[in-house]
């Protein structure tokens, strides 16, 4: 192996000098001489992934146990036909695809900012906890203080997802934040959290918790326009902020003293980045519950398409939409055939077989290319 | 054929290749398959004589929001529990829409049930298929006890009016009384939602009369989830206890000390006494666990002989639901049947 | 003490170097002797402690005499069952754990992480659905095969190719494939719910469902696998200093990996058949144990077989007793009070070596 001891300088390994590898092999970022040619096809890759999450979708809105004809559908979508179609197509269809688009796209933003961070896989929002904060906060709402209302459930989430992401943040924060330190308080935190919730789970009554569980299997399929709309305002908000955002993501992927010495602002870009990255797991888990593993796997499976060394935010956003809105078809694919099954076990699966194709792939080509 | 492509495949023919099997499949669902998420059968809903006594249009007040019938409902799609279902069974009302999982219970007519116009495969743990109802084109929806928010509401009286509670009512205080009334009132069928619900209360208190020997003993009904421990069913005040003590069973004075917290812990598992002991099983193995531990078989009624064990795939298992959230006219009268008959067999004396 | 520990943890420890300081060895058997003597204790207080508030005295006596009291009965039919099922999880996990992130070079690994949880889930609710298996004995064996089968595709997947397993891929091919059996696992559920009513918390962990007779059944796999990872841990000691330099000391790396697998399959495989498995015991014993005695791969398994128990026996009592009359399963319990600990010791050092 190529790694050595002092191979990986990061801000969690300094000092101790232990053979651990956190992450990505950064060296391989410091090969400008590739960047071009990558940057090609991390935008072909994420065209194409983005192409594919739109005819997706488009399919999606045609699907649906009231059976309405292409023509009709179509009708529906430019203000015509009947009133009932329009409700259907527009009110009904619409927002879940729309949200399938959004929400698969911020999770993969998500995802990548915190992966990038951390330089692990493994700081994806969704294992450090703050899913799991989100659902004790839905979990505390519905079974002890007995709102089940949605608006309830929304602010319920966003506010145990935020409180968490806070927690993890102030206790992983010692004159700066490390992201190993940072993974491993959101993992401690995580499984007091899981734990918590599977207590109040069990011990609820059946209704209660049939209302968190609706919730908590991640389900897009009753969004409605009212929850969707302050959504995609607040996602535009954070997309724009990611945007802003990625050059001093990318220059802090090269390291901390890479990233100084280029000019960016080290505490203020990495907090900056983590208020972006909680925003989108806080903003979708509220509207549609925690939608598991996107923001783990669409930043992998985007790094292995477009083979980048890093995780790229763009193709990650590409990816997410892509898994989320291929599920969302592929639930109502199998609706019509057999019965519902909700889409975030769908987007598991898909994307966990693909991720595991994936690594088998890239460790045959890594071994046959090994000098 | 097929064959060399994925062999030199590159990756990215994957998605497509993933894509265009969707197309298919998608293609296939929306053109060939009429039927799909569900078993239909031909026919709407056949009603008895209105009775004359309610007023149409007919104001629905529900605690999520107003809507009107504005004639008498012909086409009913109901959702949520069994009682819902229950209830129009009992009057003789067949709806169009329900989920095919409410065939399983014992006390439902089968072929009663086989005239339902659309019994959908999703689940009550589903999320509601509003389109699937929208499909079968009802004039009301019965959603009792099952509506979660506004906005569900305001998408199910989109499709069509609503019947739900004027006040929100928690889980173990649903009384299966007002939903009948509230069903029969809708349907214009009042006196006879009045006569079910007597005939009902009648064939459970029948139960005391031709059984003397419970009067005065007291019983206990729990469930052992093998995992999460056992529930102690028959809580002082609950529906399980109103249930056992109409059919005239003395209330247990162990069962106070659950009202709080229904679990019993395995070495607390002394606090089941009482003269009759039912307990229900989540599993085989669990049951077989149970059984053999010691503090267990060191119960007086399993000692004595007054217990009496079923396990959730056995039929007659069904009084478990019937017990805590079932409770009906029509699940009713079985229950007290059923459960008299597992009784019958022990020595009371 | 710490800032001292941690000047000298890098070289003076290394096992290629035995003539370590006298201090530091002073430090470590004392330490093991302390661990000892908690580990009597929380024995103790699993025996005397539980939802049946049975007085001291009463305790003591049944102890000593199987008299058949109503004390007697559960002391010995109640609480020495999940007592023994704790001692012998409590290690395997906590050994487990230590070999993980021995070979995966990770100190965040844990057999959780590596699917082993989920393996054995989706084995269980498979065998229940598909075979109609009903008894405890039939999950027991199910249970275990999946989570061996499971540990070894992770360790085949993270290796395709014949190279050895990249930390990474191998971290990710777990947490993947123990969601996607986790899915399949919620699909079958789904689709019968009345089936896998019994699995709604199997994987919450709990000692409580395991009986004596099957405890022993799996004991002897738990027990092959500690003597497995003992004999092991000179081995990763050596490829802790990286795989050439092992091997030009002599050790079959190749080999030591292989057979770590096989350990780790061995006890993390009985534990999670036995208890549906324990949250964090794995992740985070062995890392605490690293912080106190060092990277000697010999000191932390000792330490970790020791002090998992102790943890586990702890969370056990604790939830035994605050939840009166009902209990907490101690799945619920470790995760509550490790996670602080964790939290704690994280912000203490820097990181934790391996």
């Amino acid at each position: 192996m190529t790694r050595t001891r002092h191979d990986v300088p990061g801000p969690g390994t300094a000092g101790t000098g232990e053979p651990v590898d956190f992450g990505y092999p950064l060296r391989t970022v410091r090969t400008p001489l590739f960047s071009g040619r990558i940057g090609l096809r991390l935008v072909g890759v994420s065209a194409a992934l983005l192409a594919l999450a739109l005819g997706t979708s488009v399919l999606a809105l045609g699907l649906g146990d009231y059976r309405l004809g292409v023509g009709e559908v179509a009708r529906a979508l430019v203000g015509g036909g009947e009133r009932f179609h329009r409700t259907i197509v527009l009110e009904w269809r619409l927002p879940v695809v729309t949200a399938a688009l959004v929400f698969g796209a911020l999770l993969g933003v998500g995802g990548a900012i915190f992966q990038s961070l951390t330089r692990n896989p493994l700081g994806s929002p969704d294992v450090i906890g703050f899913d799991a904060g989100s659902y004790t906060g839905v979990a505390l709402t519905v079974l002890v203080f007995g709102a089940g209302s949605y608006w309830n459930i929304a602010a319920a989430a966003l506010a145990g997802g935020l409180v968490t992401a806070l927690a993890v943040y102030l206790l992983a924060y010692r004159g700066g934040i490390a992201g190993f330190r940072l993974i491993v308080v959101g993992i401690a935190i995580a499984a007091m959290l899981h734990s918590t919730n599977a207590y109040l789970i069990t011990r609820a009554d059946v209704d209660e918790a049939l209302t968190v569980g609706f919730w908590a299997a991640g389900s897009i399929a009753n969004i409605t326009w009212s929850s969707m709309l302050p959504s995609l305002g607040i996602a535009a908000v954070i997309v724009v902020a990611a945007v802003v955002l990625s050059p001093s993501l990318r220059r802090l992927e090269l390291g901390d003293d890479a990233a100084v010495t280029q000019g960016t602002r080290v505490g203020t870009a990495r907090l900056s980045l983590l208020v972006v990255g909680v925003a989108t797991t806080a903003l979708v888990t509220a509207a549609a519950g925690p939608i598991a593993f996107i923001a783990l796997a669409a930043p992998q499976i985007a790094r292995r398409l477009s083979r980048t060394a890093g995780v790229s935010t763009l193709s990650a956003a590409c990816t997410g939409a892509a898994l989320l809105a291929g599920a969302h078809l592929l639930s109502l694919v199998i609706a019509a055939v057999y019965r519902v099954v909700p889409v975030g076990l769908l987007t598991v699966c898909l994307g966990g077989i693909y991720l595991i194709w994936l690594l088998v792939h890239e460790a045959r080509r890594q071994y046959g290319t090994h000098p | 054929m097929a064959i060399p492509m994925f062999r030199r495949g590159r990756r990215n023919a994957v998605p497509a290749l993933a894509l265009a099997l969707l197309v298919a499949l998608a293609g296939c669902a929306s053109t060939g398959n009429e039927d799909a998420g569900g078993d239909t059968a031909a026919g709407g809903s056949a009603l008895p004589a209105a009775e004359g006594t309610t007023q149409y249009p007919l104001t629905l007040t529900t605690w999520a929001g107003e809507t009107t019938l504005q004639e008498r409902p012909e086409r009913i799609a109901v959702i949520g529990f069994s009682p819902n279902l229950d209830a129009l069974e009992a009057l003789g009302v067949t709806p169009v829409y329900t989920m095919a999982e409410e065939s399983e219970w014992p006390w439902r007519s089968p072929e009663w049930f086989s005239g339902i116009e659309t019994r959908d495969t999703a689940t009550r743990r589903d999320p509601i298929n509003f389109e699937g109802i929208a499909a079968t084109e009802p004039d009301l929806i019965i959603a009792t006890n099952f509506v979660q928010d506004e906005v569900t509401f305001e998408r199910l009286s989109s499709i069509a009016p609503v019947l739900e509670n004027p006040e929100q009512v928690p889980g173990d205080q649903i009384s299966w009384q007002e939903t009948q009334r509230m069903v029969g009132r809708a349907l214009d069928l009042p006196a006879a939602a009045d006569t079910v619900i007597t005939e009902a209360e009648q064939a459970v208190t029948a139960v005391a009369g031709e059984h003397p020997e419970y009067a005065g003993r007291t019983i206990t009904i729990a469930t052992d989830y093998t995992q999460s421990g056992i529930d102690y069913y028959t809580v002082t005040g609950g529906t399980a206890e109103r249930i056992v003590t109409a059919m005239g069973f003395a209330p247990n004075p162990l069962a106070e000390q659950f009202v709080a917290d229904a679990s019993v812990a395995d070495e607390q598992i002394g606090q089941l006494d009482g003269d009759v002991l039912v307990v229900f099983y989540n599993d085989a193995a669990g049951r077989e666990t149970r059984e053999s531990a010691p503090l267990f078989q060191a119960l007086p009624p399993v000692v004595e002989g007054r217990y009496v064990g079923v396990t959730i795939d056995e039929p007659g298992s069904e009084l478990t639901w019937v017990l805590r959230r079932g409770a009906s006219a029509t699940s009713l009268p079985w229950a007290a049947d059923e459960l008299t008959k597992r009784i019958d067999g022990l020595d009371l004396s | 003490m710490s800032s001292r520990f941690r000047t000298t943890a890098g070289r003076d420890d290394d096992p290629a170097r035995p003539s370590a300081g006298a201090s530091l060895y002073r430090r470590r058997a004392l330490g093991l002797g302390a661990i000892v003597v908690a580990l009597a204790v929380a024995v103790l207080l699993s025996m005397a402690h539980g939802a049946n508030p049975v007085g001291y005295d009463q305790v003591w006596s049944a102890l000593w005499s199987r008299d058949g009291s109503e004390a007697s009965i559960i002391v010995w039919t109640e609480r020495w069952p999940r007592t023994v099922v704790a001692l012998f999880v409590g290690a395997a996990l906590g050994v487990a754990g230590a070999l993980i992130q021995a070979l995966t070079r990770n100190p965040l690994a844990e057999p959780g992480i590596l699917g082993v949880n989920a393996g054995a889930g989706f084995a269980v609710t498979l065998g229940a659905g598909v075979f109609g298996l009903t008894s405890i004995t039939g999950y027991l064996w199910f249970a275990f095969l999946g989570a061996a089968v499971t540990t070894v595709v992770v360790f085949v997947i993270g290796s395709a190719g014949g190279g050895t397993a990249s930390p990474v891929t191998l971290v990710l091919a777990g947490v993947a494939l123990g969601a996607v059996l986790n899915g399949f696992s919620t699909f079958l559920t789904l689709i019968d719910p009345e089936t896998f009513r019994a699995f709604r918390n199997w994987g919450l962990g709990s000692i409580d469902r395991t009986g004596l007779a099957d405890t022993l059944l799996v004991a002897p796999f738990l027990i092959a696998g500690l003597i497995g990872a003992v004999a092991l841990a000179g081995a990763l000691n050596s490829i802790a200093l990286g795989d050439d330099l092992a091997a030009s000391l002599g050790t079959k790396v190749a080999r030591a990996r292989v057979l770590g697998i096989v350990v780790i399959t061995l006890l993390a495989g009985g534990a999670t058949a036995l208890t549906g498995g324990i949250a964090f015991v794995g992740l985070m014993v062995p890392h605490v144990v690293r912080w106190f005695v060092g990277p000697d791969q010999r000191w932390i398994i000792a330490y970790s077989a020791l002090a998992a128990p102790v943890l586990v026996l702890v969370a056990d009592v604790l939830g035994r007793v605050i939840a009166r009359p009902g209990e907490i399963e101690v799945g619920i319990v470790t995760a509550i009070i490790g996670a602080p600990v964790l939290i704690a010791l994280v912000r203490r050092r820097e990181a934790s070596g391996l």
